[in-house]
């Protein structure tokens, strides 16, 4: 063998090397960068979790307010029904899509008689990745008969990634 | 030259050029990771702050401190109603909130505080965003003899906070001999003075200085925003609107613009549109569980009419505001007849209206 084809093959050993390091080092940036994004989706899903339940719990649509002065993480049960009727105008929806994006958020009592449910807002994803579900204690305020009883809220989610 | 000279030339060319080729390449990786960090961070700041804004909005009529990021947050509407505020390069919409702030807060930290605005029943919380780098000057007109101006500006100055950047100027003509202290931006805050708003005699000085001016009536029912024209001489264009109340003043005061504030205020209304509806649907079933009750509870009586007439005319307002001066005398009237109504069911042991 030629010095000259020798020096050849040393230089495309070289480059191959070279290559080989780059691309091994390419794609081991690309999968932590992968791994870093699916890792800020997560934490974005459960931002906008966390937003869901705190703006549904301060509603003043549903507050039940005493002469003007809202309670705090109490809902007025007549209000919830009334909320439901209104969220079936598409527009309505529209306005609170905003708001929770896609997600189911109902209300059941828990305590002492279990009698009421209601859906506050139901828009879930047909097709979803990840579904995140919140449970958050509430008031339930009875205007007719003068009463609180013990509810929960359950704010889920949804999400395509 | 021989022909060994001639290798060793196209050899070091060689090297020249894969090197450039090398370097170019790591270079734009670099420049590429640069911008995508940026614009990273620009994402997951706007995403923080929306999370902070919601946070922000609920804790009312108390003072909060929060870190503006380095970029600084600039807030803007358009003509039709698309209101971002943008830290970066990133914009994200204002949504559901209704924010009232300056086009920019940049250096210092901002200031938010949050107002619960009732007509008669509460309707949303509305965040009041500024920062020390903002001056507001509330000039009043001591000598008044209606007595309207110093009134209003009693009322009004007794809900701001403290910790705002907030002069007081007890005569109107006293503006002449202000001269500019370096702020970011000086607003001027009429308060019922019996003459129009005199800007025009501001110092020579406030003429590169980002400047706007506010007029509000007695009654609290009227406002118009003073912009500055895009010239060197401190002139201003007038644009008149219509308020709803103190919170919707003190929107008006912390309000970028004109179309920021009649913005803010459409989806205020169409916030007050659900909630009447809401409240009207209400009504129907507390008036259905009296006459339920065994005897039929009849002095509880509940007109849903009033909350379905607020309705309406808060629909309008909310794409027509503040052209629609019929709806908004409408609503204050509907208003004040819901208050009476109930006022009147609670010394009956009747559950209110709101």
């Amino acid at each position: 063998m030629k010095k000259a084809q020798i020096q050849l093959f040393e230089t495309i050993g070289v480059l191959v090397v070279f290559f080989f390091l780059l691309i091994a080092g390419a794609v081991f940036y690309f999968k932590m960068q992968e791994i870093s994004i699916q890792n800020d989706l997560a934490q974005q899903a459960h931002l906008r979790s966390l937003q869901a339940t705190q703006r549904a719990m301060f509603l003043p649509e549903l507050d039940c307010s005493f002469i003007g002065v809202p309670r705090e993480n109490c809902f007025d049960v007549l209000k919830l029904k009334a909320f439901s009727k209104v969220m079936q105008d598409p527009h309505v929806l529209q306005t609170y899509f905003g708001l929770f994006g896609y997600a189911s958020i109902n209300v059941s009592e828990a305590y002492p008689d279990k009698p009421f449910v209601g859906w506050m807002y139901n828009n879930p994803l047909d097709e979803y990745r990840s579904a995140l579900k919140s449970l958050s204690p509430v008031l339930l305020y009875d205007p007719v008969a003068n009463q609180y009883a013990f509810g929960v809220m359950e704010v889920v989610t949804y999400s395509t990634h | 030259m021989n022909k060994k000279a001639v290798d060793v030339q196209f050899n070091w060319i060689f090297v020249l050029i894969a090197g450039a080729v090398i370097l170019a390449f790591f270079f734009s990786v670099v420049q590429k990771q640069r911008a995508l960090s940026e614009e990273k961070l620009a994402i997951a700041l706007s995403s923080q702050m929306d999370a902070i804004f919601t946070g922000a909005i609920e804790r009312q009529s108390t003072i909060q401190t929060l870190v503006t990021p380095q970029p600084g947050i600039a807030f803007a509407c358009s003509d039709v109603c698309e209101c971002t505020y943008r830290i970066g390069s990133k914009s994200t919409e204002f949504r559901d909130k209704i924010l009232f702030a300056p086009a920019l807060i940049k250096d210092q930290d901002a200031l938010a505080w949050a107002v619960e605005w009732e007509r008669p029943f509460r309707i949303a919380n509305f965040l009041l965003l500024t920062n020390p780098t903002i001056k507001y000057y509330l000039i009043y007109d001591k000598d008044d003899p209606t007595t309207q101006s110093p009134q209003l500006f009693a009322r009004l100055s007794k809900g701001l906070p403290k910790e705002l950047n907030i002069e007081t100027l007890q005569y109107p003509d006293r503006i002449s001999g202000l001269t500019p202290q370096g702020y970011a931006e000086t607003r001027f805050i009429f308060l019922s003075t019996p003459q129009k708003p005199t800007l025009e005699s501001l110092n020579s000085g406030f003429a590169k200085e980002d400047v706007s001016g506010l007029w509000i009536d007695a009654d609290g029912q009227q406002a118009i925003f003073y912009e500055k024209r895009d010239s060197g001489k401190p002139s201003f264009d007038s644009y008149p609107t219509a308020l709803a109340g103190d919170a919707t003043a003190y929107g008006a005061m912390f309000a970028a613009d004109h179309d920021m504030y009649n913005c803010m205020m459409r989806r205020a209304f169409r916030q007050m549109d659900i909630i009447a509806r809401i409240s009207a649907e209400r009504a129907k079933l507390l008036q259905q569980a009296m006459d339920a009750q065994n005897p039929p509870r009849a002095e509880c009586a509940y007109d849903a009419q009033h909350l379905t007439g607020v309705a309406g005319d808060a629909a309008k307002l909310a794409t027509a505001f503040p052209d629609d001066k019929e709806a908004l005398g409408a609503i204050a009237a509907a208003q004040a007849e819901l208050k009476r109504e109930n006022d009147n069911l609670f010394p009956q042991s009747c559950p209110v209206i709101y």
